[in-house]
């Protein structure tokens, strides 16, 4: 961007102005680095205003008035250089001792992170173009402190969800806002091509993100793609194959003899301690009651015994003997091994200085790890910009992306659900069916039959709540996908230039910008007629369509001018935001098998439409003031109008103010050596979060999806409150950031405080009155914390170069403060409570198990009459109605510290990167551990811990005795696992074959590389992932990928 | 630079251009739509109206969960079925009503997915829903007959849904007139709007009185336009209800018979209502047409029935033996019912079970002949009573006689004891079998019950340690859910929840 900005001045502030020739200079910049020529530096005669820049080759001529012989060169990146000017000069340029004082892309413009007055971190192309990640969001993870990223589904083609510091809200969202080229975003992250992204940067407080107002409360991520470089066009063409694998460890259960013993223990115990049967007598009729329980003899894998004799009677113990006729494993049955993933990115940019352009066009197919899951990718970009006069310049870029996603449809707690199904069935249960002696059977065409689990000539079906159910039949049978098409442009035209000659215009600059982004949705949902939950009605097809068109029309009055030391920066700016989303879909059931289409369906099951608008109108504007590059000040001012609340109250002002010190850049520090930059900066802000979940927050709706019969019908849905506004975000950030020892050593560290306040919460009315709430500006939360950035240069030599980097982030959430009336909101086992961390779990207590009959223990007080725990009062019961009344609060997911540690190692041609992250601290409460310890159905199966359990009296363990589904259990601390995580996430390997070699065969540059995505994770608990979401819990849900590939780019 | 300015002028004033656009700022849904513009006149009042009704048969709204067996007053009806001693489930299935059956929902009143929540909160909403239109009364326009149409409804689901609010969390009205029942709401609803604390029974059966009667004033001469409305014969079908449970037997007669005649009905011939699935039959006074694009699919009645699809296959439906004993052996009601699959049901199924249509029946006349032949044989005037049982009966098996006399009733609902009383209850109960929600006639009644496994019940659903056998007893009264002391300031947890204990 200022490249591009230098060059832009450079062209026009010295190559229209004359003459009064006295010597012709000529010569050419060339990086020492590099031995490239340097295009577009600013070759300037000091003490004179006569300059100009260098051409595609680097060269230059220029006249030097009489009596000045001294050229200043200068080049963003690069150090500037003095020298005396004479005919054919070669001037080399070394890189900037500055080079970490990166521009960053910042709200309405760019800013050097030196002196920026806000908090605002950066992932630049290099961080992510080798690695295979289909949504350039995952790339954020580890190479930003402060951001905390879930691993996302392993689905291709999503995307993770990411926090920027904390939690901002309860009820509303608490998603940042995604910002590309300047234009906020509402496509789907995936369209976006991540080789097309130059940078990401997420802009972490109020005086980095106030002038996005109303949506910048939970952070921006700005994502800037790539422009043309002007000099001779770069033909880059890359491509990549990979596998992948699933990136967390099975959940370790039991097996098959296993389980039949666990399950007769539970049969056992439930004859002996619920219906008072004597041992004797308990294991007679549990022995007896196998088969009726297990799906008779069909199911009984072990052929040489029969359910009634396959515990022995003497030890109580399954048979040592049993021969078992199969053993398949259903999550093995649905899953690809080594699911193949190819890439191909292919662009060109180039131009003059004057004009310049990227083309690029991107391909992507990726498998999943669940068979016929999987994700293709069509993309194409162009950037043009061009700065047609010295006043005026103008740029279009249009990005177009098509993608269709395949995947399955039943996720979450469904019971049809794959990763339920295939990952926690009863392993007695095959997948293919079989026959009475356990063979797998075949129709008349040689085809492997499914077990449906439909009735067998015994006239008994699969026991337990699935019955006509496979969870590959399922995956081969139904089909759901999802095709986008998305296009995006971003245009603009600027007038005005830094020209001493427009006089009292100088610097002044009338810009007008429009971008949009439309998207489709073509999502498509089967269920087949053969079996399932839809074979009764004849199949079901539900077809919807999505169309969303966005667009963001600004104009901005922009002056900066320097009056010696002093400089100032100042952006007036009126905005229009306008999204509009239109939903389309039908269903219909009784298909044609095999034609996927409503038309041949003779039964409507659904069909339904709206529109949702959303404006907002905005003014906004910022100063920027800085003293001779030692102290900067920033303020800012946006105003919203927006459409989501009531016309009274719909305008909120947001602001912020900023200042940082560049303290290196005193007098007194200049001498001091090892010190190359030293910034201390501090902003506070207000920012505001209007996402409320709806469009119509305020007002008092009838849901008119209630016809009854052929009359139109509408049902009370919301009350209205017509106060109802933004949550606001007072947002404190101070940091300090430092270079040392000649950018050999960087670190930063800032502090943060954010308060929401007016936060958005349902606030209670009394159930009887027929509405659980209404939308009320009542909460405040707080969200404080810590960040550090460590990284350095241990070795750094012309050949050998050795980065490492450390970065950490510590947050503490409260809940400050919820309605009067309920001062707590219990969802399960988390609370979100005054006083406690969002989500906080409150739950029972285990002590152990009762030694004397294997009954779960639980710790139990009593209560003062605020409810409160009276001190010394606890002791251990087996009454859970007691333990239930005696909740414990028991932390929450939020980690004590989380970050990464990276290294990178360049050895000539040879580049080694390493990115690990990891979390201590926090809790998870895992349900799906929870769920197969204790059971709920007999079509479940056990977690190995289970085998731990209680069996006979004197038996010391914290496993209580076996049940199915034991209603009198309570939810324990049993299932709260330790968070903390290691994990690595990425390494990547590149050489660029020797210049030798290929320049001979007419390329520029050849890299071939490799990279392994989500290496290894390091958990407390097999099965579970520790970053599944934000609240701590697990769910039955695609797992993530570990992904391999190599790949191969070349340049030219 | 002539150039610059022009442009930035032209510019400058695109810019004031787009500012002007403030009025786009003010957004509405396409899919909801402001409640000021529906109460206007009563022709348009009739839109919010009918979505009541719809929700009155639609899962998805009244919960946080569990929607299978939340779909409205067919779910409620199915609910105190299986409570009761007639109605047997018999295997627990996918659990839905399972736990109904075996009593063991009252402690899940902190959960927004169980029965107590689900209970309260729908007919609460429907509350709120009338009591908007009832507030219209005054400033509604269109045509008198319209009106009266429109308001009299209203009142006519508030008087249900407070009666049937006080069945489900309070014990029976008679010998506990003064004990807690529910808070009483007869304005709208506004975020001002503050929680009430409890009224007493007596109390709440006055406003039902008073709503109900006003709705009778309203809606007799009015048209029922159609059958899911709560119409005059319906509403004096609900007046009779209301009376029986009060154990006014004049009312009960009166309006029973009243309802009869306003009805048009007839009653039904069984080859001919066997299905139980469409509003169309002659002896249907009110319920729900089903269309397929409305049906609740798994989320419906007949998916719990339907023995041949759907959750019913692993969670049979089946008759007490003792129950089905009691039908003579030519009563045509034998079909309703096969011996050899454990006496499974066979009187409800989809009309089309592709398509998961099937219409809810909320109330058919034969009812009113049961309610009016009771009330009668409660007056002492046994010849009616025996009119109206016959009346009914002579369609179910032609040689049907009835000899009996006396209103003696057994202790448990297994006791016999030979009274004419018994005999119309008994009819009642195999004709409304699956239909009635049982528990609220043992309930009025005050008999206990004891379940069998001689009568084809399962162990699961035995109940032996509860004390069924008590017609006092707090097993059947809810439990208020959490949500209500959450946000009601005038009622604690402490002081105004329901024995959350059996008695």
């Amino acid at each position: 961007m200022v490249k591009r900005l230098s060059l832009f001045l450079a062209a026009f502030l010295f190559t229209a102005i004359g003459a009064m020739a006295q010597m012709q200079v000529s010569g050419t910049v060339v990086s020492q680095d590099d031995g490239e020529p340097v295009v577009g530096a600013t070759v300037m005669v000091v003490g004179t205003s006569v300059g100009t820049a260098t051409n595609v080759d680097g060269k230059f001529t220029l006249t030097c008035p009489k009596g000045h012989e001294l050229l200043r060169i200068t080049y963003v990146g690069m150090e500037p250089i003095e020298v005396t000017a004479r005919p054919n000069m070669r001037i080399l340029l070394t890189s900037d001792k500055q080079a970490l004082d990166e521009v960053i892309v910042v709200a309405y413009g760019t800013a050097k992170k030196t002196s920026f007055t806000g908090s605002a971190a950066n992932v630049n192309a290099k961080d992510m173009e080798l690695r295979p990640v289909t949504s350039a969001v995952k790339a954020l993870e580890g190479n930003v402190s402060g951001v905390q990223v879930t691993s996302g589904s392993g689905q291709p083609g999503s995307s993770p969800v990411i926090r920027v510091r904390g939690f901002g809200s309860i009820n509303a969202s608490s998603a940042p806002l995604y910002v590309v080229d300047g234009i906020p975003y509402d496509g789907n992250l995936a369209s976006i091509n991540p080789a097309d992204i130059e940078s990401m940067t997420v802009l972490k407080d109020a005086s980095a993100g106030a002038l996005y107002g109303a949506r910048g409360a939970n952070g921006v991520v700005m994502i800037t793609t790539k422009q043309g470089k002007a000099g001779k066009a770069n033909v880059n063409w890359r491509s990549t194959v990979g596998w992948s694998n699933r990136a967390i460890k099975k959940y370790d259960h039991v097996n098959q003899q296993e389980f039949v013993q666990l399950y007769y223990e539970a049969l056992r115990n439930d004859y002996q301690f619920n219906q008072g049967l004597a041992l004797a007598d308990a294991e007679a009729a549990a022995r007896n009651a196998l088969g009726d329980e297990l799906g008779g003899e069909y199911y009984n894998p072990f052929k040489n015994y029969k359910w009634n004799e396959i515990i022995d009677p003497a030890t109580g113990q399954v048979r040592t003997d049993a021969q078992s006729a199969w053993d398949e494993d259903w999550m093995d049955a649905v899953l690809r091994k080594n699911a193949f993933r190819h890439e191909h990115q292919f662009s060109i940019d180039g131009g003059s200085d004057k004009t310049k352009y990227m083309l690029s066009l991107g391909y992507l197919n990726e498998n999943g790890l669940l068979e016929t899951t999987s994700f293709q990718r069509y993309t194409a970009r162009t950037n043009i910009d061009s700065h047609v006069t010295d006043w005026f310049k103008a740029n279009l870029s249009t990005a177009l992306s098509h993608s269709r996603s395949n995947f399955s449809d039943y996720d979450g707690t469904s019971t049809s659900n794959v990763w339920y199904t295939a990952q926690f069935i009863n392993p007695l249960f095959p997948v293919y069916l079989k026959d009475e002696k356990g063979q797998t059977m075949y129709d008349d065409q040689g085809n492997i039959l499914y077990d449906w689990g439909e009735a067998r000539p015994d006239g008994r079906t699969r026991p337990g709540s699935m019955s006509d159910f496979s969870s590959l039949g399922m995956l081969m049978l139904d089909d759901a996908y999802t095709k986008r098409d998305a296009a995006s442009v971003r245009t603009g035209v600027q007038f005005g230039g830094d020209a001493p000659r427009f006089g009292w215009l100088q610097g002044l600059k009338f810009a007008i910008n429009f971008g949009a982004d439309y998207s489709s949705a073509n999502y498509m949902r089967y269920m087949n007629s053969e079996h399932g939950n839809q074979k009764n009605a004849g199949g079901l097809i539900q077809k919807q369509n999505g169309r969303t068109l966005s667009y963001t029309f600004n104009q901005l009055l922009t002056w900066n001018r320097s009056f010696g030391s002093h400089n100032i920066d100042v952006l007036l700016g009126h905005e229009w935001y306008d999204y509009t989303y239109e939903y389309l879909g039908a269903g219909k059931t009784s298909l044609v098998s095999g034609i996927k289409e409503l038309r041949p369906g003779t039964t409507l099951y659904d069909a339904d439409s709206y529109t949702d608008k959303y404006r907002i109108n905005s003014w906004l504007s910022r100063i920027n003031y800085n003293f001779a590059d030692k102290y900067y000040l920033t303020a800012s001012f946006r105003q919203d109008a927006s459409s989501r609340f009531y016309v009274d109250n719909n305008t909120g002002t947001f602001w912020s103010i900023g200042a940082n010190w560049r303290v290196s850049n005193e007098k007194f520090l200049q001498n001091v050596k090892w010190l190359d930059n030293l910034s201390f900066k501090i902003s506070y802000g207000e920012q505001g979060n209007d996402n409320l979940g709806t469009y119509y927050a305020w007002q008092s709706l009838y849901n008119l999806s209630y016809a009854n019969g052929n009359a139109p019908g509408g049902f009370v849905s919301t009350l209205e409150n017509k106060e109802v506004s933004w949550e606001k975000n007072g947002n404190l950030n101070i940091g300090i950031e430092g270079t040392f020892l000649n950018s050999r050593l960087h670190a930063s560290i800032e502090y943060f405080n954010k308060k929401t306040t007016d936060m958005l919460l349902n606030y209670p009315m009394a159930l009887s009155t027929g509405f659980t709430g209404y939308s009320a500006n009542v909460g405040n939360m707080r969200n404080q914390g810590w960040e550090f950035e460590v990284s350095g240069y241990p070795v750094k030599t012309k050949d050998f170069e050795w980065n490492v980097a450390w970065m950490g982030s510590i947050l503490n959430n409260k809940v400050l403060k919820l309605t009067a009336e309920s001062p707590r909101i219990v969802s399960g086992v988390r609370v979100i409570e005054e006083g406690y961390e969002l989500n906080t779990f409150l739950m029972a207590k285990s002590a152990g198990v009762d030694p004397l009959t294997g009954q779960q223990l639980y710790w139990a007080y009593e209560k003062d009459d605020d409810g409160n725990m009276k001190p010394g009062t606890e002791y251990i019961t087996s009454d859970y109605a007691k333990a239930n009344a005696s909740k414990y609060y028991l932390g929450s997911r939020i980690p004590d510290l989380y970050g990464s540690l990276s290294t990178a190692l360049n050895y000539k041609n040879l580049s080694l990167s390493i990115l690990t992250t990891y979390s201590l601290g926090g809790k998870i409460y895992d349900s799906n551990y929870s769920a197969h310890m204790d059971l709920w159905y007999n079509s479940s199966t056990w977690n190995r811990a289970a085998l731990r359990r209680w069996q006979k009296p004197g038996d010391i363990t914290d496993v209580p005795r076996m049940a199915i589904a034991d209603g009198n259990q309570l939810v324990t601390d049993r299932y709260l696992i330790d968070a903390s995580y290691f994990a690595i996430k990425n390494i990547t390997l590149s050489y660029m074959l020797p210049q030798l070699w290929v320049k001979k065969v007419g390329l520029g540059n050849v890299r071939v590389f490799t990279s392994m995505d989500n290496v290894a994770l390091f958990t407390h608990l097999d099965g579970m992932n520790p970053q599944y979401n934000f609240g701590g819990g697990t769910d039955y849900d695609y797992v993530p990928n570990k992904t391999f590939t190599i790949g191969l780019e070349v340049k030219f | 630079m002539k150039n610059l300015f022009k442009y930035s002028f032209i510019l400058m004033g695109m810019l004031v251009m787009a500012a002007c656009s403030e009025d786009k700022l003010e957004t509405q849904p396409t899919d909801s739509v402001s409640g000021t513009t529906l109460f206007s006149d009563a022709k348009a009042a009739m839109v919010p109206l009918n979505g009541l009704y719809r929700s009155m048969y639609t899962s998805g709204w009244s919960t946080t969960g569990n929607t299978h067996q939340c779909f409205g007053i067919s779910a409620y009806n199915l609910a105190a079925e299986v409570m009761g001693d007639d109605f047997i489930m018999g295997a627990q299935g996918s659990g839905w009503f399972w736990f109904d059956a075996a009593y063991n929902v009252k402690s899940r009143f902190t959960s927004g997915a169980w029965r107590s929540y689900d209970l309260w909160y729908a007919h609460y909403t429907w509350i709120a829903n009338v009591n908007y239109v009832i507030a219209a009364e005054e400033t509604m326009g269109g045509a008198t007959e319209d009106k009266n149409y429109v308001i009299g409804q209203a009142y006519a689901v508030r008087a249900y849904s407070y009666f049937m609010l006080a069945q489900w969390f309070s014990r029976t009205y008679k010998g506990h007139e003064s004990e807690p029942c529910v808070p009483l709401y007869t304005e709208p609803t506004f975020k001002t709007t503050t929680g009430q604390p409890r009224s007493t029974v007596a109390q709440v059966y006055e406003q039902i009185d008073k709503d109900i009667e006003k709705a009778l004033t309203l809606l007799k001469g009015t048209t029922l336009k159609n059958k899911s409305h709560l119409g005059y014969a319906t509403a004096l079908g609900i007046a009779s209800r209301i009376a029986l449970v009060k154990e006014d037997w004049a009312n009960a007669k009166k309006y029973a018979e009243e309802a009869i005649a306003a009805s048009g009905c007839a009653v039904g011939d069984v080859a001919a209502i066997t299905g139980m699935n469409s509003v169309e039959y002659n002896d249907v006074m009110w319920g729900a047409k089903i269309q397929s694009d409305q049906a609740g699919m798994y989320a419906s009645f007949f998916a719990h029935m339907d023995p041949v699809v759907a959750y019913a296959q692993r969670a049979p439906k089946q008759i007490s033996i003792y129950l089905y004993q009691k039908m003579g052996e030519k009563d045509a009601r034998r079909a309703w019912w096969n011996p050899a699959e454990n006496y499974l049901q066979k009187k409800f199924s989809f009309s089309n079970a592709a398509t998961w249509e099937g219409d809810y029946i909320w109330m058919r006349v034969e009812e009113m002949y049961f309610n009016a032949a009771e009330a009668a044989c409660r007056l002492g005037d046994e010849a009616t009573a025996k009119k109206h049982l016959t009346a009914v009966m002579s369609k179910r098996d032609a040689g049907y006689k009835c000899e009996k006399s006396g209103t003696a009733l057994g202790k448990l609902t297994t006791d016999d004891t030979g009274s004419l009383l018994e005999e119309i209850l008994i009819q009642k109960r195999i004709e409304l079998w699956g239909e009635m929600g049982r528990t609220f006639d043992i309930r009025r009644l005050k008999q206990g019950f004891k379940r069998d496994s001689a009568h084809g019940w399962p162990s699961g659903l035995l109940l032996p340690n509860r004390p069924t056998t008590n017609p006092e007893n707090y097993m059947w009264v809810l439990t208020i859910p959490q949500a209500e002391f959450d946000g009601n300031e005038n009622m604690s947890v402490d002081k105004d929840q329901n024995n959350t204990k059996d008695e």
